[in-house]
């Protein structure tokens, strides 16, 4: 055994030459919070990484005439006036490889859930022919030849979303809302609902408490989510720069799955510690500051992340990556400078509200701030159809809303529509972690917009719901069969529903 | 009115009057630049001023400096060796070599010029060798 070890070692060593060659240095001149001021470097590159000779990462940012700031990606405490720093002439970049799906890693892509290292698929601890490939977490975002129009839907499992805010493969949806709005919890539960919809996530968590992030990790382990999942972390205790470059390493590893032709689904939360971050970074870089402190270019900070979110057209490769960047918003204020840059950015928002939260109104979803531009096109027929007049329920309900508080005067129709609106709110109600798969959403949301609800007790609709939902996956074979091959039920499938539904409302009591 | 923005044009400045200037005639025009510097006051930045002269001088006048660690002494004719090789790689005419001893590189040496490094110590084979195995395994 002992022999073969030497035996192996010999041959590694065999195998070693060392190429000479002239490398830039630097020294460090001063070095604070993250952040090393460097002379030398003459030839550097913007985002280029350095080596600092304690063997940590860090990445010049600034380029000015005698010195580069640059940060520091780890722990810069050992680093000190005078140290050697040298460039390596390439961007930063992060190992990736097939094995990383089900790992915790760093922004820079080392495993941090002590399960050992990330090794490639293939590759052996004496070295196999296999190893990770390199992705340059800065990269241009797709251009517009190689994309396509968002077209297939992504399956949330949440009602409200899929019913009313759809969202589509490629699509970029904020999730924005108060603190402990359940903003998290629209993520995690769309994550858990992407089981064998073909789909690789990546949850980047930005300066989120350790605990937060293990309670998630472990909610996704049991939901047996990790097993297509990837979680990028860079947490509150770590410094500025990791955090500023998580997500930039998120979407560097769905590109490498995204190349492959799969569908990524990546979540950021939140980008609003990320605007912090980077606004921490420029200001000891002293960059000037501009609104709220922040530098001029927090939005193309966001801007440049969030464009290479794309659904690739076939010759390209096909493949997409759907973005789910949350914000967090104080005290609901959506004109904020950073809510308003990333509203501008994505193809839509989900706005969740504090009010509706304490209402008991879960997921807290408002769904007259709520839109999604594109997600439509990516809706199914049938959701299509059955979502269309829920749509027009909710709006009206909550036009009348207001006025039904001062009277009982109401004419026949209004009531009529306050009593839907109401049964319409209780069936958009969900607990977490319980995704809806979308052909019981389609019959409940039937059920509802065809009146069949209407004379059922608002408190009985949930039990309604789950017993309708048992009963017609009895009985109700062919309406399943048609969504889930063509999409839409047929006059057939439809005579089949009523009948169902009909005969499950002489049962329920 | 003009500013004077950084230490790179006023060192430029003083050499290009200080160019055709010897003797008495350079040691009046040293005074004078000193003064300048007083009343505008920039003799807080003397110091770099001086480091940017010096790498002004050096570049017209070829004059390449140069840092060479080592763990043994040099010997005259290794060193010679080396100026002349740098000579021809930065096409200089004279190199101005300053020698340090560092017993920590273990054998060979390193030499620095104006922000290049060429390690050829037994220390950085050992750490690029620690890389290449871990990186293999």
């Amino acid at each position: 055994m002992s022999n073969h070890i030497v035996e192996s070692l010999k041959k590694e060593i065999e195998g070693f030459n060392l190429a000479i060659k002239a490398e830039k240095v630097g020294k460090v001149i001063e070095v604070f919070d993250g952040i090393a001021k460097v002379s030398g470097l003459s030839d550097i590159k913007s985002s280029e990484m350095v080596t600092f000779s304690n063997g940590e990462t860090g990445v010049a940012l600034n380029l000015e005439e005698d010195t580069v700031g640059v940060i520091i990606l780890g722990d810069f405490s050992k680093i000190k006036e005078g140290d050697e720093v040298k460039a390596t002439g390439k961007i930063l970049e992060i190992p990736v490889g097939d094995t990383i799906v089900g790992r915790v890693v760093n922004p820079l892509g080392a495993p941090i859930d002590g399960k050992g290292a990330i090794s490639a698929k293939g590759g052996s601890a004496s070295g196999g022919k296999a190893s990770l490939s390199y992705y340059p977490i800065e990269r241009v975002a797709p251009g517009v030849i190689t994309r396509q129009s968002v077209s297939e839907p992504v399956a949330t499992g949440i009602k409200v979303i899929d019913a009313i805010i759809p969202i589509g493969r490629g699509q970029r949806e904020l999730i924005i809302g108060d603190r402990q709005t359940g903003k998290t919890a629209i993520a995690i539960d769309t994550i858990l609902n992407q089981k064998s919809q073909n789909m690789i996530c990546v949850y980047v968590s930005i300066g989120q408490k350790d605990s937060k992030l293990r309670k998630i990790e472990a909610r996704l382990e049991a939901g047996g989510a990790m097993a297509y999942t990837v979680i990028v972390s860079a947490g509150a205790s770590e410094p500025a720069p990791l955090s500023y470059i998580a997500p930039y390493a998120g979407v560097a590893i769905a590109e490498y799955f995204m190349e492959q032709g799969k569908d990524v689904l990546i979540i950021y939360d939140d980008l609003s510690k990320h605007a912090v971050a980077y606004r921490e970074i420029s200001l000891l870089l002293r960059r000037p500051p501009g609104r709220e402190a922040f530098p001029g270019d927090v939005f193309y900070l966001h801007s440049r992340l969030l464009e290479r979110a794309c659904r690739r057209n076939k010759k390209y490769g096909g493949g997409s990556i759907t973005a789910l960047p949350i914000i967090e918003t104080q005290a609901g204020d959506i004109s904020a400078y950073i809510p308003t840059n990333v509203i501008s950015i994505t193809d839509g928002q989900i706005f969740l509200e504090t009010d509706l939260f304490y209402k008991g109104i879960r997921p807290a979803v408002n769904v007259g701030f709520s839109v999604s531009r594109v997600g439509g096109n990516a809706q199914i027929k049938a959701m299509k159809k059955v979502a269309g007049t829920l749509k027009l329920d909710l709006a009206q309900y909550r036009e009348l809303e207001a006025f039904a508080q001062f009277g009982s005067d109401l004419d026949e129709s209004t009531k009529k529509q306050l009593e839907r609106g109401k049964r319409a709110v209780e069936v958009l109600k969900q607990l977490q972690y319980s995704p809806v798969k979308t052909e019981h959403q389609i019959v409940t949301l039937h059920a509802l917009t065809k009146g069949y609800m209407d004379d059922v007790p608002v408190e009985k609709i949930k039990a309604f719901e789950k017993g309708l939902v048992d009963y017609s996956e009895r009985n109700a074979k062919t309406f399943y069969k048609e969504i889930k091959e063509s999409k839409m039920w047929t006059d057939k499938g439809e005579a089949e529903i009523k009948k169902v539904i009909e005969d499950f409302k002489k049962s329920f009591q | 009115m003009t500013t004077i923005s950084n230490n790179n044009n006023i060192a430029q400045a003083i050499y290009l009057g200080s160019k055709d200037k010897k003797g008495h005639e350079l040691n009046l025009y040293a005074k004078e630049a000193v003064k300048f510097l007083n009343k505008k006051r920039l003799l807080s930045k003397a110091e770099n001023i001086l480091i940017k002269l010096k790498e002004i001088v050096d570049k017209e006048e070829k004059i390449v400096p140069a840092t060479v660690a080592s763990a043994n002494k040099l010997s005259p004719h290794a060193k010679h060796d080396l100026m002349r090789i740098l000579a021809k790689r930065y096409n200089a005419k004279e190199v101005e070599l300053s020698e340090i001893l560092d017993e920590r590189l273990l054998g060979g040496l390193k030499v620095e010029v104006g922000g290049e490094l060429i390690d050829l110590t037994l220390r950085n084979r050992i750490n690029k060798l620690k890389e290449y195995l871990i990186e293999k395994a």
